[in-house]
């Protein structure tokens, strides 16, 4: 199957492991994505939300010890940034797991478009300007 | 409750991701149809609306993909096509947010008439092409 979101080389932030930690990301995405449309059991899709909360948070730590001791440009929107991410993906898991929701392709295109937008502009600015200032 | 667009079997075109692909959108008009019939209430409407508008244009751009990069000779008359749709949709959506008696039985007549047209006409016409190069 064809992937809802294909890996390019231009979302590459030069920074290995926040790279590998994106890629996992979007395969997360992914497998919620295929296991959507394949209309999985409620118990696997349970699962591959926690799977990308926790993710989630775990990735955004790593990035966050990164770059926190260090001072750049717009680096309170960054984290505010992350922090509006989680906040939106555990509302998703809390309302997915009472049944408030279902799981809709509008929810997966915002997940998919938020993470490479915040990947492609904020990631790469803040990692461009760390990386320009020597300090990672 | 019957379907009002049931799937049958020959709007199958044969490339798996695809046939998948219009069988969700199929789903979600569907879906949107019920909840006419049912009267659900503004909102609830406006997020399947907003479901078709996603979900189209993902769908499109994944055909369009194809084209694209296998250089599919008759591309731009049907990307004309599929940005027909788009436009339709969202004016649609829009005249749904002004006001809920923008959907019509004739709208929904009209999403399913020009998908499925769409489907059995436009897009029957790549499959050779995208077979060749091993879909």
């Amino acid at each position: 199957m064809a992937q809802f979101i294909g890996w390019e080389a231009e979302y590459e932030t030069g920074i290995k492991e926040v790279d590998d930690q994106h890629k996992f990301l979007v395969e997360v995405i992914n497998e919620l994505f295929n296991a959507f449309m394949e209309k999985k059991h409620d118990e696997e899709l349970k699962e591959i939300i926690k799977k990308l909360e926790d993710y989630t948070i775990f990735h955004f730590r790593t990035e966050e010890e990164y770059f926190k001791p260090y001072e750049f440009s717009y680096k309170e929107t960054h984290l505010n940034a992350h922090k509006y991410f989680i906040e939106q993906v555990q509302k998703f898991r809390d309302d997915y797991y009472n049944a408030r929701v279902s799981i809709t392709f509008t929810i997966l295109n915002f997940l998919r478009k938020w993470l490479i937008e915040h990947i492609q502009g904020t990631d790469k600015k803040t990692f461009q300007e760390l990386r320009d200032k020597k300090v990672i | 409750m019957k379907e009002f667009v049931p799937w049958i079997d020959e709007y199958n075109i044969g490339i798996e991701k695809i046939d998948e692909q219009h069988k969700f959108l199929v789903g979600v008009i569907n879906e949107l149809y019920n909840a006419f019939m049912n009267r659900q209430h503004k909102e609830k409407m406006q997020n399947i609306i907003k479901e078709l508008d996603d979900y189209t244009d993902f769908h499109f751009k994944t055909e369009e993909d194809y084209f694209q990069r296998f250089g599919y000779a008759e591309k731009d008359e049907h990307i004309r096509e599929h940005n027909y749709f788009r436009e339709k949709i969202g004016e649609f959506k829009q005249d749904f947010k002004n006001t809920e008696s923008a959907l019509t039985f004739s709208v929904l007549n009209f999403l399913r008439n020009w998908l499925i047209n769409h489907i059995q006409g436009t897009d029957q016409k790549y499959v050779s092409f995208l077979k060749e190069k091993g879909f």
